[in-house]
């Protein structure tokens, strides 16, 4: 009987033991929440880029049509669209990510100048091939597989990447997609 | 009998330590969750303010008529081109996406601009910053390059592939920056808080509709 003294100290080391343990996955799972969040705005900051990088190559397509598939017809084999790069438009450059990018707001007078951004990050066309050409119809059209890719630089470790690919049909004369 | 009773029961002593051990680690446990509440709040927030965020520049990439948005901090929107269809979406997109406070003294232009408050009573603000990239803005405007295999690169400057738009400028791009701000402090406006915080997108959106 004596072996049972002690027993209240023991239940309660075993209850606190139990509750530090729910405490420590509580914790981690709010920081992983935190993470989270983080993340799904960094991806979708690279997205929209790539959407931007897309939408880019469209409107080349659009404007160039006949030159673009003249390209491919004189057995070009580089990237013709190796222009729709945000790098080398100065009003396209996000550049690389400053520490003063954290300032960025657009409520504050002249904390968001039109040259500047908030976070740091790019998009180019990786690659387009020309897929086929419909002769037989009324108009011609050509095929393309459009890659684009694209990446959003916060900071260090706050970096996300996208790529996305598109297939679409081109008049050749008039641009429409 | 007596003494058997006595000897299985718990002393005042073991009592008293069980409390002491319960209380020191009960009392970072209630701190815990009084900061967790706040906690899950504050990413509450923030995933409002992301979805928001990205509500807005959905609808500017993909739906909002390239037309139909002016440059400026905050943006305008308004149809320029007369089509009733247009005028009708901008009406009833545009105080979905900012809220309260788009409103123009002219009932048919919108500014990108607005406060919203959630269901919590958290108060976001919604601001869009358009830039045009047009030809004249910058000393070295977006243009487009071309070579053939054995032929020289070809330059087209948007001015030779396309007329000035309603604005009057030779644009084919325009730079959308969205900033949803908000304060972790219900019923706060975001701009009195100075520990307010921010999330931002950034795209740039070409003029597919000409």
């Amino acid at each position: 009987m004596r072996k049972k003294s002690g027993i209240a100290v023991v239940l309660v080391l075993f209850f606190a033991f139990s509750i530090a343990t729910i405490f420590f996955f509580m914790a981690h799972s709010n920081t992983n929440l935190a993470y989270q969040n983080k993340q799904t705005l960094y991806q979708m900051q690279a997205y929209y880029l790539a959407h931007s990088g897309m939408q880019h190559a469209k409107l080349k397509i659009r404007l160039l049509p006949k030159e673009l598939y003249e390209f491919f017809k004189a057995g070009g084999s580089g990237n013709p669209l190796d222009d729709v790069d945000s790098t080398i438009h100065i009003q396209l450059a996000m550049g690389a990510f400053k520490t003063q990018q954290e300032a960025y707001d657009l409520f504050e007078e002249g904390k968001a100048p039109d040259e500047g951004f908030p976070y740091a990050g790019n998009y180019r066309v990786e690659s387009i091939e020309l897929t086929g050409s419909h002769k037989s119809m009324k108009m011609i059209q050509d095929g393309y597989r459009v890659v684009v890719k694209s990446e959003s630089d916060n900071g260090y470790n706050k970096k996300s990447t996208d790529e996305m690919t598109e297939e679409m049909i081109v008049s050749r004369f008039t641009g429409g997609i | 009998m007596t003494k058997l009773l006595r000897k299985t029961g718990i002393t005042f002593v073991e009592v008293c330590l069980a409390f002491l051990i319960l209380g020191l680690v009960v009392l970072p446990v209630f701190q815990f969750l009084t900061g967790s509440v706040k906690e899950t709040e504050r990413f509450y927030t923030e995933t409002i303010a992301i979805s928001r965020a990205k509500f807005i520049m959905d609808s500017l990439m993909f739906q909002m008529p390239w037309q139909a948005i002016g440059a400026g901090n905050p943006c305008s929107f308004e149809d320029r081109k007369g089509v009733a269809g247009i005028k009708q979406f901008i009406s009833r997109s545009v105080p979905q996406m900012f809220g309260e406070g788009c409103e123009t003294s002219d009932p048919e232009v919108f500014k990108g601009d607005g406060l919203y408050t959630c269901r919590k009573g958290f108060k976001f603000r919604a601001r869009v910053k358009v830039v045009d990239l047009d030809q004249d803005s910058s000393g070295a405007p977006i243009q487009f390059t071309m070579q053939l295999p054995g032929k020289p690169t070809q330059y087209f400057k948007i001015k030779d592939l396309v007329p000035k738009d309603s604005y009057g400028k030779f644009n084919l791009m325009k730079k959308i920056v969205v900033q949803v701000k908000w304060s972790n402090i219900k019923n706060l406006d975001p701009n009195e808080d100075t520990r307010a915080n921010s999330v931002f997108l950034v795209g740039f959106k070409s003029d597919l509709e000409g």
